[in-house]
């Protein structure tokens, strides 16, 4: 434990010098800046007295396996790396994975803790036990919600176990650990630093960095930007949500990464000095970013390729100019939620261990169902919807595959825009939990023979992965369901 | 009449020794109709990683994959084993509360076919990681119909 401690508190302090995201940048009023709720107001401009002042405080911890030599750039274990195919052993690491947390206040009551893990996704299970170890944190500062969402990054350390050997759970025990208490720590330090400030929203067009695999082709062109600025005009805070895979490293790639967040912050820290924490938005059916080519028109190497990516979003966040300031004022709604289960490989992958999801009693197929959450959160008037998987961008703005949809007699259903009645709403993706892809269910295929084995190909010959990760039809009406719980429909 | 109602009481009374012997049944049967299962399914792990070492391609995938099993959470349907472990010490109760040999052996078949029936329930209802074994088993089945495993 005093070891892996070290490791970390070693991890915290090599943080900000490898991507800028170090407490440090934070700690420099964090003696003076206590939270409302903490030991002392120190020099915090009381809330609630319709000052414009939020309190926020970010905290960072780095996830690298204690057995990782930087030397070698090898491993002493084996790890592997999640998102494309299975068994493929971590051969190095480009880039650390980290943990980012939030703390944001409105000085009015409401306090509570957004945090990005850079991994492939996280289960409610796992989730739930970070937030348990974080009781003393809750109390003391009367946080209203913990929300920790997974960047979905496809070169990280698989945090899920679908990706070791086919059958076999693909986790590292030791890693996972580390993954938990990185998180706890971030967090921690997050509501340790927090200082006053004003907070302000933008977004700006990404034009054509996008690519999406799935007709419809519909998805949220532009990154949106939180940005907290301190108001003794140290540096910032930016969080950060666009709608795309991390996976510009492809599947060829065997080295550890965040994939093109990490090269987001590293230039949004050089050129600003602010942190950053990196949420995925709507990324399901499928959205990713396209590779880059030079004047020639050659593709670029994939660790070329991940820089440029990361570097160009982070020109886009940079040019954002028409932002807008936004009156401290926190709601935090969450709903639970059960979904029929009906994917046999993840009953079976939970069955075996490899996927730590508990289903309980529930209908379906098989009378089981996966515990779930969605929320809704509103930061100064901008509504944020929380959902627990990769959301098909249909389903929150609208728009089908019209008469192509391979399952045109599915119940009607509304999208998030409509059931908010907010056409400004964004969507944070993977939080709290990863149920796989949310699709829309007038698109939703099956293969007859083996459903959720074999991926189908429907009358117009087109491919329906996503629906073999998914936990059923019925998962975004469900969500839906929750959305409207949520918004009092 | 006063001396015939001892022998009246008698009848309907549950002697200590009686007692004693279904409570130490109940408990027994419980426990293992409770343990069957954990026994069985990391049994089946255990006995798959074995065999796995002997088996290759397809096969030895399967095998490693059914390994993971050993490492199961298995949790027994509590309320089952305890109805079929009451009906277990009522009957071994009664049988040695009878003097008839006949009777007997007939409650020890009895006992013997509850007590197989209890353990194969146990095992069926039993949940691997909050998979009952049923569901489990009938995934297992269409893999091996369809010719995936």
């Amino acid at each position: 434990m005093k070891r892996m401690l070290t490791a970390i508190l070693t991890g915290a302090l090599l943080c900000g010098s490898l991507c800028g995201c170090g407490p440090q940048n934070m700690a420099d009023g964090a003696a003076e800046s206590l939270p409302v709720g903490g030991k002392d107001a120190g020099n915090i401009t009381p809330g609630g007295d319709g000052s414009d002042l939020w309190l926020v405080g970010f905290g960072c911890a780095e996830i690298v396996p204690d057995d990782y030599d930087p030397a070698t750039d090898s491993f002493g274990g084996t790890y592997y790396i999640a998102g494309y195919r299975n068994d493929n052993v971590a051969t190095g690491m480009l880039d650390p994975q980290y943990a980012r947390a939030a703390y944001i206040s409105d000085k009015r009551g409401t306090s509570i803790v957004v945090a990005a893990v850079d991994c492939v996704g996280l289960l409610k299970s796992f989730v739930d036990e970070i937030k348990a170890g974080l009781a003393d944190i809750i109390k003391e500062y009367n946080l209203a919600a913990i929300h920790i969402a997974s960047t979905h990054t496809h070169a990280g350390i698989d945090t899920l176990g679908l990706w070791g050997p086919v059958g076999r759970d693909g986790k590292n025990k030791a890693f996972m650990e580390k993954v938990k208490l990185s998180t706890q720590q971030a967090i921690r330090a997050a509501c340790e630093s927090a200082r006053d400030g004003r907070l302000y929203y933008g977004k700006a067009d990404t034009g054509d960095l996008q690519r999406d695999s799935r007709p419809p082709y519909i998805y949220d062109t532009h990154v949106h930007r939180f940005r907290f600025e301190p108001a003794d005009g140290s540096p910032g805070l930016q969080i950060i949500s666009y709608d795309a895979h991390p996976e510009a490293l492809r599947s060829e790639n065997s080295r550890v990464s965040a994939d093109f967040p990490c090269y987001m912050s590293r230039k949004i820290k050089k050129e600003t000095g602010d942190d950053f924490i990196f949420i995925a938005g709507a990324v399901g059916g499928l959205i990713s970013t396209q590779r880059q080519r030079d004047p020639s028109g050659a593709e670029y190497p994939l660790e070329q390729d991940v820089a440029i990516v990361g570097e160009r979003l982070a020109g886009c966040v940079l040019s954002i100019g028409d932002e807008v300031k936004l009156e401290p004022k926190i709601t935090d709604k969450t709903h639970y939620f059960n979904v029929n289960l009906d994917n046999k490989v993840y009953i079976l992958l939970s069955s075996l261990g490899v996927l730590d999801a508990k289903p309980v009693s529930g209908g379906g197929n098989y009378g089981l169902a996966l515990q779930t959450q969605a929320s809704l959160l509103s930061l100064g008037g901008i509504n944020i919807a929380l959902v627990p998987g990769e959301l098909f961008p249909e389903l929150a703005y609208g728009g089908t595959v019209g008469d192509a949809a391979a399952n045109p007699d599915a119940k009607p259903y509304r999208t998030l825009v409509e059931i908010t009645g907010d056409k400004n709403l964004l969507i944070w993706g993977l939080c709290d939990d990863e149920v796989g892809y949310i699709v829309a269910p007038n698109d939703f295929f099956l293969d007859p023979e083996n459903p959720y084995f074999t991926q189908g190909y429907d009358k117009l010959g087109r491919r329906h992965y996503e629906e073999t990760n998914s936990v059923g039809i019925e998962m975004y009406y469900r969500l839906a369901r929750a959305f409207e719980e949520l918004v009092g429909n | 009449m006063q001396g015939e109602k001892p022998v009246e009481k008698r009848n309907f009374q549950i002697s200590y020794r009686q007692a004693s012997i279904f409570l130490v049944a109940a408990v027994l049967y419980f426990a293992l109709l409770c343990l069957f299962p954990v026994a069985l399914v990391h049994g089946a792990g255990t006995a798959a990683g074995f065999a796995a070492k002997g088996l290759e391609g397809g096969a030895q995938i399967a095998a490693l994959a059914l390994a993971g099993l050993a490492g199961a959470q298995v949790t027994p349907q509590f309320a089952l084993c305890a109805a079929s472990a009451a009906v277990c010490a009522i009957l071994l109760t009664a049988r040695r509360s009878l003097q008839s040999a006949a009777v007997r052996r007939s409650l020890a078949v009895l006992a013997a076919l509850v007590t197989i029936a209890g353990l194969a329930l146990s095992a069926w209802r039993c949940k691997i990681n909050g998979v009952p074994l049923g569901t489990f088993a009938a995934i297992l089945s269409d893999l091996l119909k369809s010719g995936i495993l």
